[in-house]
């Protein structure tokens, strides 16, 4: 059976990286990822020669479809912000010949991770509770770097540690977990379909 | 910096080669310095690396201060510890442009400023010899445990050859006195000196110590030899820790690094010969010998196991761009700035690409030097040059074509 190509576009190689690891382990034999531009800030997702590149590369490889991560840097009832990054989303989906699915991350990728805490306690040795709605911690990323000091100063969490992190999260648990990232597999399910 | 480590935020400098009279405020976790050949750059670095090692808080003496040079720099720290500030003035006193004369003497004044508690000033001139030697007693005892653990120089012409990454190293013990067969200055790299240790963490093993006093026969000496390797081989691992070679693997082509296992031991009834000590570095999943590695992959291998082995210290970079990726570059950057949560970064650079990892609120962090008739000058961007900016950040492209296509190193207006 071919594989589909899926295109990939993050505000961070991180992020994009994650994803791509997260989603390979149960998708390996029906896609493969490719990043559509590489080394991009979030900042510069929306000036206009990151958007050309963009329509470029997505003529050029012609993916199935395309995965696009961005994060909030704020919680749900932040309307204002969710339309900002939602009109942002749909003019970069006209980019993409309308393929794009959404993945946004509420506050940002980090909080994914507490819906499956586990992970993240078995390999820092950290106690963090359990049962914490994902959609409701305001800067995950910081509250990680914080507690994983406290056990162990030299092994504190870095941006860079999130793929390896996510190549061990189950996607059943954070589907179930997390309401924005149902919705988001929910997508992709329905384009593999 | 969140770490309770003191940073450098402002420094004056006077008369060091082309730098006459220089005041400049640093980020307390990264600064950026671009600006054309000849700028003064790396004599801005090389004098803040001289005041990471100053004689002041470190006992070498006073003569190891460059000729003419003064300075005053201002040690800040956002913690809740009680000492928030520590000022350093050093300026010399008597004709340094004769250079005859081999007598210097320096006024020195350290100010301690802590929270609810009124500054602590100690002064002196260093040719008052009694006093000098009672201030600098007190001031190595209160604030040298302050400023410990302070600058890395990651200078752009590290010694890539150096005998002990490219050459096999031996150990020989004998019953009565140790020998140590290397000899090469090591230049101050965090990775060679934990490398150069190893020989004693060795020794310092118990069952090692054991052996190296017992009478072994003959039938044993099988069994001794692989245990030695065994001990070698795990103590290395301890030396050079996870987290160092978890960096490594995340931001680096070389994804681990071990001893070759080929190490030979060799028992006689003097002594324990232990040669073909090499180390080994797996890149595109081969094992290969130091030699092996690029020159780039050498540069990376400096920067990344200096920053990494550095934890709330100032980290001086020369250029990291040289010799290294497109692509490799952005992710040291992202590697950089990662650990500047706990370090000072101080980098000069000719690279636009590394602008490039700036955010929109992160433009103070650009420092742009320039020649000009009162020697190097050094200064931040102005409104109207970081309204510009973010111009070019938003509607153009990126901020590195600010620097390549317009004023960004021209005069202010």
């Amino acid at each position: 059976m071919t594989k589909l190509k899926i295109g990939l576009i993050g505000e961070d190689p991180n992020d994009t990286n994650s994803i791509q690891n997260l989603l390979i382990r149960k998708y390996s034999e029906k896609v493969y990822f490719k990043k559509l531009i590489r080394n991009i800030k979030g900042f510069y997702l929306d000036n206009p020669k990151t958007l050309r590149s963009l329509e470029i590369e997505f003529e050029d490889q012609k993916p199935f479809f395309v995965i696009v991560i961005r994060d909030l840097d704020g919680l749900p009832e932040d309307s204002a912000k969710i339309g900002v990054i939602t009109n942002w989303f749909d003019s970069i989906n006209k980019k993409l010949n309308n393929t794009g699915i959404f993945l946004l991350n509420i506050f940002e990728l980090e909080a994914l991770i507490f819906a499956n805490i586990d992970v993240f306690n078995k390999a820092y040795k950290t106690k963090i509770k359990q049962n914490r709605n994902p959609m409701y911690i305001k800067e995950p990323k910081e509250e990680l770097m914080r507690k994983s000091r406290q056990v162990n100063i030299k092994k504190e969490y870095e941006e860079s540690h999130a793929p390896a992190i996510f190549e061990k999260l189950d996607l059943d648990v954070l589907a179930k977990n997390c309401l924005y990232f149902r919705q988001f597999m929910d997508a992709f399910e329905k384009q593999l379909s | 910096m969140k770490s309770n480590n003191f940073y450098i935020s402002s420094v004056s400098i006077t008369d060091y080669k082309s730098i006459q009279e220089v005041e400049v405020e640093l980020d307390d976790s990264l600064a950026i310095i671009i600006g054309p050949n000849g700028a003064g750059k790396s004599n801005f670095l090389e004098v803040l690396n001289h005041i990471g090692y100053n004689q002041i808080l470190f006992p070498r003496g006073l003569n190891n201060v460059p000729r003419n040079l003064s300075y005053s720099v201002t040690f800040k720290r956002n913690s809740k510890e009680k000492v928030k500030e520590v000022i350093l003035s050093i300026s010399p006193t008597t004709n340094l442009k004769d250079k005859n004369n081999e007598f210097l003497s320096f006024n020195v004044t350290v100010i301690m400023k802590s929270e609810g508690e009124d500054n602590k000033e100690l002064t002196f001139n260093t040719s008052n010899e009694e006093d000098t030697q009672t201030k600098l007693i007190e001031i190595r005892k209160e604030v040298r445990p302050l400023l410990n653990n302070f600058v890395r120089f990651i200078k752009y012409n590290f010694d890539y050859n150096s005998v002990f990454l490219s050459k096999p190293q031996s150990y020989i013990f004998n019953k009565r006195n140790e020998t140590i067969d290397a000899k090469e200055k090591i230049d101050g790299s965090l990775f060679l000196l934990r490398y150069l240790n190893l020989r004693y963490q060795f020794s310092m093993d118990d069952e090692i110590t054991d052996i190296i006093t017992s009478e072994g026969t003959v039938d044993e000496n099988l069994i001794i030899e692989n245990k030695i390797r065994e001990i070698l081989l795990t103590e290395f691992n301890d030396t050079i820790n996870e987290s160092v070679r978890e960096d490594f693997a995340t931001y680096s082509p070389i994804k681990d690094i071990r001893l070759s296992k080929n190490i030979n031991v060799n028992l006689n009834e003097d002594n324990i010969i232990i040669s073909n000590i090499i180390m080994e570095f797996n890149v595109n999943d081969d094992w290969v010998p130091w030699d092996w590695l690029s020159d780039g992959t050498k540069r990376l291998f400096y920067i990344i196991s200096e920053v990494s082995l550095t934890y709330g210290g100032i980290i001086l970079i020369e250029e990291p761009e040289l010799g290294i990726h497109p692509h490799q570059l952005h992710i040291l950057m992202d590697y950089i700035k990662s650990k500047s949560t706990n370090n000072q970064f101080i980098i000069s650079t000719h690279s636009p690409q590394v602008l490039n990892c700036l955010k929109p609120n992160e433009l103070e962090k650009i420092i742009i030097s320039k020649m000009s008739q009162n020697g190097s000058t050094f200064r931040h961007l102005n409104e109207v040059e970081i309204k510009k900016a973010n111009v070019y950040m938003k509607e153009v492209g990126y901020l590195s074509q600010y620097w390549l296509h317009s004023t960004l190193e021209d005069e202010n207006d």
